[in-house]
């Protein structure tokens, strides 16, 4: 922990993306309680507000307040990235593991299927599921495990390969060890690195393509506030002066996306150093 | 020998790392004359390959730096140039020119978009000015000096559809391309087959001859430097530490190390002293970031005494163009 | 040569059948009643038994998706029941206008890409290298509906630049390849076609950022191995200058990969251009998917997910045919 913590410190880059990370979550966290307004709370006589003191990213054209919607949408999101991710690892590594110990049939098999998903864009694959499904977070939720199950097989498959041609792998096995042990013992410990990275970036991934659920009317269903509908809704009043309705929610989005995918990157350079800017 | 063609001079190059800075050549000094071959022999880290590319002025683009000492260059005009004080421009005219360079490392010191053909009228296009078709003449002309069948069609190879031994010999072409006076060749067969080896020393033997020029001729192989340098150059922690002619070195070895590296090779006539025993020296070489004061190879030296680490011993005259760097250099014997 | 193609060919007709299988699944299979959610909840019984009929819910389950598929490569994409059409022609009339928006996006993506990490490459400042990744990320990370709707409110709204969310502009009088640049260029009318251009520019730019970062990555690590590469020292042996090692040699070397890059962005763009197009109410097909999302009508939004599916598998096998001509060590062995 300590440790991890010195390397945060050391490299302004990473420290930018924890902090951002952690802010959006902790506003997840604990904003309502700094912030106790209902984002469902219509009040008409005050609609299209712009940013003060009462409302400081605005409010829209019900009169909800901005804020209190972008701290509930940071909760929807943050919470469905979260479980995407999860999930995703879960199964995809899962699957992952055992093709690349198994191999044969069953390897094949699921090579196949996960090309088969891989054939789509993500994001349309993410919509075809939402539709199959019948619109609602659920359905988009599964969308994006989906989506993203096949890099966590083809990443675990293939460290699986290359682990197993290692010696020490077969004289384990030689020695009597299961399955189980061996990957518990073995190839868990080699691969958490590469999972973490991989998952961070997952993560980014999975906040884009809710949101661009969202926006096209496939995930979350109103009027719970989603930041990518946020933004749908704030269309109609881009262009007429009310910027906030659309800006925030977007601007979490981003910033949320954006430090998830900086401490990918940083987590690979400091694990994999040989791709990081090398002498010269 | 009345002119030398490189004179190496008190040259110093060291790199930074992360921690610290690493003088890898400490006051190297050495003369190569015209059509002569010095083969340089250390351990990796021994300075050997950074003082090459000291010479090349190619320690830059790896994050070194030449601190300090001259290398003279006597062109085929006659003319001396300092190396060290010519503008870029003018050091890119005698890099594949005057002076060319063979690596370790034939599997990857070729582009691999190119054709080999290509590759090696590049050279000649840019210091010659041929025309692209001349080039190609030369190209072949080379490939076939160079030992390769059927050079028309393969000058249009790319690397990947050759052996490693046939690409070490495409290097060859490259470097011998433009005729220079001076042939660096780096560990040119440490990544080869035994038997390929063979090949290419006799290869580089045989053009040397032809074409009349000096090699440069670095590697960790004493069994090589037997069979084709005609002086000898050893180095340790960045220093030469033994120089003389290839035979005196085999028999009248005048530095502790250099008796070590012989009695370690089998067959050579160390070893058979000892009835044919292998021995290695104990120790490993010093951490370049903290170098024993005193000589360098005290710490690993059976014939080690308090004087040996006080103060920095000089190369020394131990004999007739034989130089050594040891105080007890008399009592160093091929038993 | 032949053995080669014929190896890329049948991998990619063996995706072909795996992505119609998986769509066939999702689609056709998991829904409950397909033919309502094709003819959408408002469909009249008479319209649904009809749908039920056109996609033969009858017949066994291996036959559904053997129609399914022919079906689906014969044209027959079914017909949307909110505009009365079927849904081929309705594609088939907006995909000019996708692709001309996709294009040029493609074109922004990968142009600025290559000039921004080559510049910066070869001026080895690493103060430039630092910001051009962090560019790179921030392009990656934005949404492109979002980025669209601050373009517009930049651009237009505020500083007038661009014209606003009015899509296409004013078409040209004689439509031949249904490409306004192009079919301007054609007429020989200067001013029509840079008014298409400046039209085309807020989406295509907004579409190409996230291209862009990812490009930008890819071909930034690629240059970064090429140069510690072995032969990059020896080409400086033999004299060559340092603009003609990075141009001649390295740039080859490190753009190969990104070849293969640039032919899924491509193809990602082609049937990704759905969140930006709503936002510049551009005519395309994907406007036209959004409103089959809201009406319900669900006929076209299948269409599009299997078409999407199969461009990415035809730009696919395209870039590796390619790539196998362009590149000596696949080429030959």
């Amino acid at each position: 922990m300590k440790q991890a913590l010195t390397i945060i410190a050391r490299d302004a880059e990473l420290f930018a993306g924890v902090a951002v990370f952690t802010l959006i979550a902790a506003m997840a966290a604990f904003g309502w309680l700094l912030w106790p307004v209902d984002p469902l709370q219509v009040d008409v006589l005050d609609s299209l507000a712009p940013p003060s003191l009462a409302h400081p990213m605005g409010t829209d054209d019900v009169g909800r307040d901005v804020l209190a919607r972008f701290i509930r949408g940071a909760q929807v999101s943050m919470l469905v990235a979260l479980a995407v991710t999860v999930l995703g690892t879960l199964i995809g590594g899962f699957l992952g593991l055992l093709a690349g110990l198994w191999g044969g049939l069953f390897d094949t098999l699921v090579s196949r299927i996960m090309d088969a998903i891989l054939a789509f864009p993500p994001l349309i694959f993410a919509m075809a599921v939402a539709i199959g499904l019948g619109p609602g977070i659920s359905s988009a939720v599964i969308g994006v495990v989906l989506a993203s199950i096949p890099w966590y097989f083809r990443l675990l498959r293939s460290e699986v390969l290359r682990i197993r041609t290692l010696m020490y792998v077969d004289s384990a096995r030689a020695l009597g060890a299961s399955s189980f042990r061996l990957i518990r013992r073995h190839i868990l410990p080699q691969t958490t690195s590469t999972i973490l990275i991989q998952a961070s970036s997952v993560f980014s991934f999975s906040i884009l393509t809710l949101a661009a659920l969202g926006f096209v009317g496939l995930g979350v269903q109103p009027p719970v506030p989603e930041w990518g509908t946020m933004i749908t809704e704030g269309l109609a009043f881009a262009l007429t002066g009310q910027w906030w309705l659309g800006f925030f929610p977007g601007l979490g989005i981003f910033l949320l996306a954006v430090s998830a995918n900086l401490i990918a990157d940083r987590l690979r350079d400091i694990y994999d150093p040989k791709s990081a800017v090398g002498a010269g | 020998m009345s002119e030398p063609l490189l004179e190496v001079t008190g040259l110093k190059t060291s790199f930074s790392t992360p921690r610290g800075e690493v003088r890898s050549v400490d006051d190297v000094s050495f003369t190569l004359g015209a059509g002569e071959t010095l083969g340089v022999v250390g351990e990796s880290g021994s300075g050997k390959s950074v003082t090459s590319l000291s010479i090349m002025r190619l320690v830059e683009r790896g994050g070194g730096r030449i601190d300090a000492g001259t290398i003279r260059l006597r062109r085929g005009d006659g003319s001396r140039v300092d190396l060290q004080s010519l503008s870029d421009r003018r050091m890119r005219a005698i890099r594949g020119n005057d002076i060319a360079m063979v690596f370790q490392e034939p599997m990857t010191s070729l582009d691999p978009v190119w054709t080999v053909g290509d590759q090696i009228g590049e050279a000649v296009r840019l210091h010659q000015g041929l025309t692209r078709r001349q080039a190609r003449a030369r190209a072949i002309e080379m490939l076939r000096l160079v030992g390769i069948p059927d050079p028309v069609s393969r000058a249009d190879d790319y690397p990947h559809q050759m052996s490693g031994g046939m690409r070490q010999r495409v290097m060859i072409a490259i470097a011998l391309s433009c005729q220079p006076a001076l042939l660096i060749a780096d560990e040119p067969t440490t990544a080869l087959d035994v038997t390929v080896q063979a090949q290419i020393l006799e290869l580089i033997k045989s053009l040397q001859d032809e074409i009349g020029m000096s090699v440069l001729f670095i590697t960790h192989d004493l069994g090589v430097v037997a069979e084709i340098a005609d002086r000898v150059a050893v180095m340790y922690a960045g220093q030469i530490v033994e120089e003389a002619p290839v035979r005196e070195i085999f028999t009248r070895p005048a530095h502790p190390y250099t008796l070590g590296l012989q009695q370690s090779i089998p067959g050579s006539p160390a070893s058979s002293a000892a009835n044919g025993r292998l021995k290695t020296i104990g120790g490993a070489p010093p951490d370049p970031l903290s170098v024993p004061a005193g000589c360098r190879f005290a710490p690993r030296c059976p014939l080690v005494q308090p004087a040996c680490r006080e103060d920095e011993i000089a190369l020394a005259d131990v004999g007739e163009s034989h130089r050594a760097r040891c105080i007890r250099w008399r009592e160093v014997r091929v038993r | 040569m032949v053995r080669f193609l014929s190896e890329r060919i049948a991998s990619a007709a063996l995706t072909v059948v795996g992505a119609s299988l998986v769509a066939f699944i999702i689609l056709r299979a998991v829904p409950t009643n397909p033919a309502r959610l094709i003819a959408g909840p408002f469909a009249s019984d008479d319209v649904i038994a009809e749908v039920e009929r056109a996609l033969g819910l009858d017949k066994p389950i291996y036959a559904q998706y053997a129609d399914y598929l022919v079906g689906f490569l014969s044209g027959d994409w079914g017909f949307s029941y909110s505009t009365g059409q079927p849904v081929y022609a309705l594609i088939a009339e907006r995909f000019p206008a996708s692709a001309e928006l996709a294009l040029y996006a493609f074109l922004f993506a990968f142009v600025g890409a290559v000039l921004m990490t080559v510049l910066v490459s070869f001026t080895r400042s690493r103060w430039l290298d630092r910001f051009l990744r962090i560019f790179a990320f921030v392009n990656i990370g934005i949404p492109p509906f979002w980025v669209s709707l601050l373009f517009l409110m930049l651009f237009f709204e505020q500083l007038g630049w661009f014209p606003g969310p009015v899509g296409r502009g004013p078409a040209p009088g004689e439509a031949v390849t249904g490409y306004y640049t192009l079919d301007y260029l054609l007429a020989g009318d200067v001013g029509g076609f840079w008014a298409a251009l400046r039209h085309l520019a807020l989406p295509a730019f907004a579409l190409a950022l996230a291209p862009m970062g990812f490009l930008i990555r890819l071909l930034r690590a690629n240059l970064l191995d090429v140069t510690h590469e072995p032969f990059v020292t020896v080409l400086h042996s033999k004299g060559v200058a340092p603009l003609s090692v990075h141009f001649r040699h390295i740039l080859p070397n490190a753009f190969l990969p990104t070849l293969t890059a640039g032919g899924l962005i491509l193809a990602q763009l082609l049937g990704g251009s759905v969140l930006v197009e709503r936002i510049f109410v551009w005519p395309g097909v994907g406007t036209l998917v959004i409103d089959g999302i809201l009406r319900q009508d669900y006929a076209v939004v299948q269409a599009f997910i299997m078409l999407s599916a199969f461009i990415y598998i035809g730009v696919n096998l395209l870039v590796d045919i390619a790539y196998g001509y362009v590149d000596p060590r696949v080429r030959r062995s």
